[in-house]
């Protein structure tokens, strides 16, 4: 098998995420070509097409590069951890379950005593969720222990987010209901950055420390601490990692899956299916992904305000399916 | 390198599983360990690996077994478990560069010299040509012995294995045995757990007997693995048969 | 024994007449006009309770009494508030039952089989429809002499409200929670022109309320901005986009006005209100910036 060297690959990546992220910045309602705006003296473009870059373009997409990479690397986290290729922090409840603290700290008014207090609420909605799959899902769960607990979890937490919104005295909050569970980019701006950049940094600090333990992990639990991990540093690492990125993540764009389901599936192949190696590249894969995610609902349909779940999920839920009936073929064999 | 096990007792969910454990291991031999499903036996290696809570005492070189750091440990023991699954189909090469993760730390990179060390184990193990295949790709057999290079590759001076020879064919069963007695003669000591009596009695230079959490006995083949405590422990009655200067025991039929 | 039975069979007996007796009261109210009225929606409860006489209409909705919505908030409150529920209405046993035409179908439908009279109305899209909606109110309650004084009084506010507007309009557009902008033809439309603006879903030739995202605001860029008050300082993931930076740094706080959405809501004779209260929150902006 003829695969491209680790640099070669990590490089293409960040120069498809680079060229992604430009293009992002320039489509919109108008085409606006960023080097003209951006460079001294340049003719043509208006105050307006200035403001329009600076203030909402660019954060858009620079949160779709940080979100995607934060689901992107989880989902890599997750299916290491688990060594199960099914992980993924949406499909186990763990987006939903951000969604609902975030939800929470909002319409309670705790974010207009203390703004962080969104994606705190959000990342303990996350760790709530990731906590309470390890211990139903146990050590040595099945996929499909593992599968249904984050189909429970999911729906219970939509469902309560649900009932928040609509306790909410705001008329329009039943509406935002859509959002929260499918998520959406659409005019963001430089706060939400600001408050979701150092929680995903430091989430995605905590995910890339468990790489070496992972690739321990694919000989078995036992192998592994008989190689000298600690397997309850990995665990912790990789759940704290998980709830504070993917939860700050969630606070800001809503729950967006089957982003750390596809990419380390897609990607792990060029690794040699090495799961260290996989996490950097899942990382940013995820944001490419999410990058064209975004820009494809501005091209497709650029009047409907498509939500950023709905494609992810038209083109993760088929995936998936496929991705179970493959694995449950392989398990039998 | 010196290993001694004195009053071990251990529990697994709730239950006893050994009582009164005493052992010790203080030279290059290959020890099979046998005795009924049950008796104990995994436990025992997993204790002795670091992997399973005990009480009375596990010392290696003096020092106990719960003082040393995880790695520390790695680089003297290495454990091979049962489980013979590599949950991404990793290469081979990949498989058996695991084995130097106690000598790596933080983000290091894998060494010239880790290099060096994978491709001899891989040389001892003969199984070099599948350096840059897939694991899964291997037969049974195959995989065992890179399983094995993985465990070379952790250059431990002990060696503790749970049923390597599960599911091989006869070839691959005795291929592995031999590679046992090379790692003997190389100056490792190597406890291997086993099912089958005249395997165990054929190769091995020391045998341990466990029943019900309970050290039977401990000793040379011969003065261990006699008629009479194979039909108390296993119900089967054996014979001896002699072949190239060894005993090798070989059950006939169920005990009366 | 037979005492008891006779009782039973007794029983029956009336049961069996209460339909006629219901359809006959019902009959009768038909000549006369209705006495128990209940109304289901927002802007017919401000309706009925500008033409209705005192004691006529027992019943509205609970929107009625939302200080967030409804400007007759003290008229309403001594009235019996409905959730717009079939059962809750049925009830208060009303001879008219007054619903919107978006009010659910299925509350109506039901409504109607149980054989109660239900008159619905359109919502008012223009000022033609606040006369005409008036006039059908007048009809139903038979206080037809009362609403054509309302309908003359809001006829003469509103040429006097039109007079002030100048040759030159400004382009005025509105931007509420979830990016919504109202569309051309709409009592939105119809109030902005009528202040003397230029409005700009209109211009835009949008259709009823639409989303307009943030860019094209900017690069539609009315010369004037409109949001809502009370509902636009709500904490909320649909009213976050009123803060966004670039909404600040393009409009600036000159170029951003706020008005009261309970003008806005219902066509009603007091939406003349709302073209005053735009003009003169306009007007406060000017001296601003003098």
């Amino acid at each position: 098998m003829n695969r491209l060297p680790y640099p070669i690959l990590l490089s293409g990546l960040a120069l498809l995420v680079a060229v992604l992220f430009v293009i992002s910045i320039a489509i919109g309602q108008v085409w606006i070509n960023p080097a003209s705006v951006l460079l001294p003296g340049a003719h043509g473009y208006g105050e307006a097409d200035r403001l329009i870059l600076y203030e909402i373009r660019v954060p858009r997409a620079v949160l779709a590069l940080l979100i995607g990479a934060t689901l992107g690397l989880s989902g890599a986290v997750l299916q290491g951890l688990l060594r199960n290729p099914l992980a993924e922090p949406g499909l186990l409840g763990i987006s939903a379950s951000a969604s609902l603290g975030a939800v929470i700290a909002i319409y309670s008014g705790l974010t207009a005593i203390f703004a962080y207090a969104l994606p705190i609420s959000a990342l303990a909605g996350a760790l709530i969720a990731v906590l309470l799959l390890r211990g139903l899902a146990g050590r040595s769960a099945d996929i499909l222990t593992i599968i249904l607990s984050g189909v429970a979890l999911t729906s219970l937490a939509g469902a309560l987010t649900s009932l928040a919104l609509n306790m909410s005295s705001n008329p329009f909050a039943a509406l935002e209901i859509v959002f929260w569970m499918l998520g959406s980019l659409a005019d963001r701006s430089w706060v939400h950055v600001g408050m979701a950049l150092p929680f995903i940094l430091m989430g995605m600090l905590l995910l890339f420390a468990t790489a070496r333990a992972l690739d321990a992990l694919s000989l078995g639990h036992d192998a592994a601490q008989s190689l000298g991990v600690n397997l309850q540093r990995t665990n912790t690492l990789a759940i704290l990692g998980t709830a504070i990125s993917v939860g700050a993540a969630t606070a800001v764009s809503g729950a967006i899956g089957f982003v750390g389901l596809i990419v380390p599936h897609l990607l792990r192949p060029c690794v040699g299916n090495k799961p260290s190696r996989l996490l950097a590249v899942s990382a940013l894969g995820g944001a490419a992904f999410l990058l064209l995610a975004d820009i494809s609902i501005r091209v497709l349909l650029p009047e409907k305000d498509l939500k950023l779940g709905v494609v992810t999920a038209l083109i993760g839920a088929p995936f998936f399916l496929w991705l179970l009936h493959s694995v449950k073929k392989r398990a039998q064999v | 390198m010196r290993l001694t096990v004195s009053r071990l007792h251990a529990q697994r969910s709730g239950k006893s599983v050994l009582r009164d454990i005493s052992l010790s291991f203080d030279k290059p031999e290959l020890i099979g360990l046998i005795g009924p499903n049950g008796a104990g036996k995994s436990t025992l290696m997993r204790a002795l690996s670091g992997l399973q809570s005990y009480s009375g005492s596990i010392q290696l070189d003096g020092t106990d077994l719960a003082q040393y750091a995880p790695q520390a440990l790695a680089r003297q023991l290495a454990f091979l478990p049962q489980e013979r699954t590599v949950h991404w189909a990793l290469d081979c090469e990949e498989v058996v560069m695991l084995g130097r993760m106690p000598y790596q730390s933080g983000f290091d990179r894998a060494s010239v010299g880790d290099h060096r060390i994978v491709e001899r184990a891989m040389q001892t193990m003969d199984v070099l040509e599948f350096s840059r295949r897939s694991f899964e790709q291997l037969s049974g057999g195959e995989q065992a012995r890179v399983l094995i290079a993985r465990v070379l590759a952790q250059e431990p001076d002990m060696i503790i294995a749970d049923e390597p020879i599960n599911g091989l064919d006869p070839a691959h069963q005795i291929s592995l045995m031999k590679t046992f007695r090379e790692l003997v003669a190389a100056g490792r000591t190597v406890l291997t757990s086993l099912h089958d009596l005249s395997l165990a009695s054929h190769w091995c230079d020391r045998i341990i007997i466990l029943e019900h959490g309970d050290l039977i006995a401990d000793g040379a083949v011969d003065q261990v693995m006699t008629p009479q405590q194979i039909r108390k422990v296993y119900g089967v009655e054996t014979m001896a048969v002699s072949t190239s200067g060894r005993t090798l025991i070989v059950p006939t039929d169920l005990a009366e | 024994m037979r005492k008891a039975k006779a009782s039973v069979v007794d029983f029956r007996g009336v049961s069996r007449l209460l339909p006629v007796l219901f359809l006959l009261t019902a009959q009768a109210a038909l000549g006369a006009s209705p006495q128990r009225v209940v109304s289901m929606n927002l802007c017919t409860d401000q309706l009925a309770m500008l033409v209705a006489e005192p004691g006529q209409l027992i019943s509205v909705s609970h929107l009625a009494v939302d200080e967030s919505a409804s400007v007759m908030v003290e008229e309403a409150s001594p009235l019996i508030i409905n959730q717009g529920l079939a059962e809750q209405v049925i009830r208060l046993n009303p001879d008219l039952v007054i619903a919107g035409t978006y009010t659910t179908r299925a509350t109506v439908n039901l409504l109607k089989r149980l054989g109660v009279k239900v008159a619905e109305f359109q919502p008012a899209y223009s000022f033609a429809d606040v006369r005409s909606n008036l006039k059908k109110m007048g009809e139903l309650l038979g206080r037809d002499a009362h609403s054509s004084r309302l309908t003359d009084m809001f006829d003469q506010q509103l040429q006097e409200a039109g007079r002030t507007a100048e040759a030159i309009k400004p382009v005025l557009g509105s931007y509420g929670a979830n990016s919504y902008t109202g569309g051309g033809s709409s009592l939105e439309s119809e109030i902005v022109t009528a202040a003397g603006f230029t409005h700009l879903g209109s211009q835009l030739q949008l259709q009823g309320s639409s989303k307009l995202p943030l860019e094209s605001l900017i690069y539609a860029n009315p010369d004037l901005l409109m949001s809502w008050q009370r509902w636009s300082d709500r904490q909320g993931r649909a009213v976050e986009i009123l803060q966004h930076p670039a909404l600040e740094q393009w409009f600036g706080p000159l170029r951003r006005i706020s008005v009261d959405s309970r003008y806005w809501i219902c066509g009603t004779p007091y939406t003349v209100s709302a073209i005053q209260q735009l003009q003169a929150a306009v007007a406060s902006k000017e001296k601003d910036d003098e």
